[in-house]
């Protein structure tokens, strides 16, 4: 293959934002560049990204999955979808076309997103290194032969040298990227788009999969399954399989790029957001109740780490935890209710 | 949660200063930066001592001879069979055959390459245990204290 000439330098003019999840804070910052203003909690919850999902039979980096999100790419796709935007995506079986398309993009100035493995980013700190396949940065131009970056979860920007973001790009192993990039079609014109519809639409699809799951490992039946299996860990598993266990969903809900509380305290932001934006007191309402439903998951967590650091309290048993669970998840089933109703009556 | 109650425990999210979503004064959400919260750093310390434990449990089955150095690097790169095979483009029944030893001391050089690519290692490294964990893991256990746990 012939050597290609060193490309020239471009600087698009994309500010950076920190965002407390890759893929909605590059949502936003792609919508926002292209004229549409709009902040991370909006395109997290115009995208439908809140979710729960107990799969402790499924393991990443020797972990249980239990998420409380999304599939990864839903929420790009949904919101950019449901904002009538016009998007590209695509995915390449070649490194060099995958390179070509991404160069391409970015001389005709537009930022793109780019979906990588989360291993091969060289800047990633050593604690948070693990193989996730689906994370989401922004490309915003070219210097020198790197390629800018700016990555959702810093609040500074970052540069990639051409052969790491190749790596990255076509990372194996699940949710495989095949070096997946997005770019909307879009001119930089101010944009004014009514809210009502695709937010109503957003929170009407988190109610849908929070209520009615096919399988009785997601939604609320999800949470209720997690909580009568912390009952049975107590009989079935030694004391460090527990703890294991424990620690695993206080990971997934905590410290996987969430804001918070496995992304309530976001589902809260947007809502209060929405209220605001369609002058809504029912909204507002939710919002506060979200709220109370994340700080519960986060006495959850508090919980299960002082058993996972042997230090419990006085109070503390698997019962109550298994109790805090199946709380939580009667909570969300009658705000989720609630919601839709309240989503059903917002007039687009 | 409300703004103040933002925790900042130091840990390793310092490095990167995350977004939290918390209420001001005012009962708007605004976006704060954490240093950390006790639960996530126990999270990550525990984590990590997970992945030590398994690194150092590959370290003494290599050395004792039940497994192929391919068995310790796969380990320290954070991989599993499933992931290891489709990066090498191979059936997972033949990986799990080349963490062998008898097979793996008969591969063929170019194989071994690939694995050393995969892993970001000289191909001369591939063939054997290194003396020290490599310093890209914030794993805890300094190496050889943990043999045979």
């Amino acid at each position: 293959m012939p050597e290609t000439l060193p490309s020239p330098d471009v600087l698009i003019g994309y500010p950076h934002r920190q965002a407390a999840h890759c893929e909605s804070g590059a949502t936003a910052g792609l919508l926002s560049f292209h004229g549409l203003e709009i902040s991370e909690p909006m395109a997290f919850g115009i995208g439908g990204g809140l979710f729960f999902g107990y799969f402790p039979f499924m393991r990443l980096a020797h972990v249980k999955v239990t998420t409380f999100r999304k599939m990864p790419g839903a929420v790009i796709h949904k919101a950019f979808k449901r904002l009538g935007m016009r998007y590209h995506s695509e995915t390449f079986w070649r490194k060099g076309s995958a390179r070509r398309a991404l160069d391409e993009a970015l001389d005709a100035g537009k930022p793109v997103a780019c979906q990588v493995g989360f291993y091969w980013l060289p800047y990633v700190p050593r604690a948070f290194r693990t193989h996730f396949n689906a994370h989401h940065i922004i490309l915003y131009g070219r210097q020198g032969g790197d390629y800018l970056v700016s990555e959702p979860g810093l609040d500074h920007v970052e540069t990639l040298q051409p052969g790491a973001l190749e790596r990255a790009r076509f990372a194996r192993g699940g949710m495989n990227p095949r070096g997946r990039l997005y770019w909307l079609q879009e001119d930089r014109s101010p944009k004014q788009r009514s809210l009502a519809k695709p937010v109503a639409q957003g929170i009407k699809d988190v109610c849908f999969n929070m209520l009615t799951p096919p399988i009785p490992l997601l939604g609320v039946r999800g949470i209720r399954f997690l909580g009568r299996d912390i009952l049975k860990w107590e009989r079935r598993l030694t004391q460090a399989q527990v703890l294991d266990n424990l620690n695993q969903i206080v990971i997934m809900q905590e410290v996987v790029g969430s804001g918070g509380a496995g992304f309530r305290y976001m589902y809260a932001a947007f809502l209060s957001e929405a209220a605001q934006a369609l002058e809504h007191t029912g909204l507002a309402e939710a919002s506060r109740e979200m709220n109370a439903i994340g700080d519960r998951w986060r006495a959850f967590a508090l919980v299960a780490t002082r058993f996972v650091k042997g230090r419990p309290d006085p109070g503390d048993n698997y019962a109550a935890m298994a109790g805090m669970v199946m709380g939580l998840a009667d909570r969300e089933e009658a705000f989720f209710r609630k919601l839709w109703k309240v989503a059903k009556a917002i007039k687009p | 949660m409300r703004k103040q109650d933002v925790p900042q425990d130091w840990g390793p999210e310092a490095e990167v200063r995350r977004l939290m979503y918390a209420v001001d004064e005012s009962g708007r959400f605004v976006g704060v930066q954490s240093v950390g919260w006790d639960v996530s750093n126990t999270g990550f310390n525990k984590y990590w001592e997970h992945v030590g434990q398994i690194i150092a449990a590959a370290r003494a089955d290599v050395a004792e001879g039940r497994k192929s150095p391919l068995w310790y690097w796969m380990q320290v790169s954070l991989l599993d069979v499933r992931m290891l095979a489709d990066y090498m483009g191979l059936w997972r029944w033949r990986v799990r055959r080349h963490m062998r030893p008898g097979v793996f001391a008969k591969l063929k050089p170019a194989l071994l390459d690939r694995y050393a690519a995969v892993f970001q290692i000289e191909p001369a490294q591939v063939r054997s245990l290194p003396e020290e964990d490599p310093e890209n893991l914030p794993i805890h256990h300094a190496p050889g204290q943990g043999q045979g746990a």
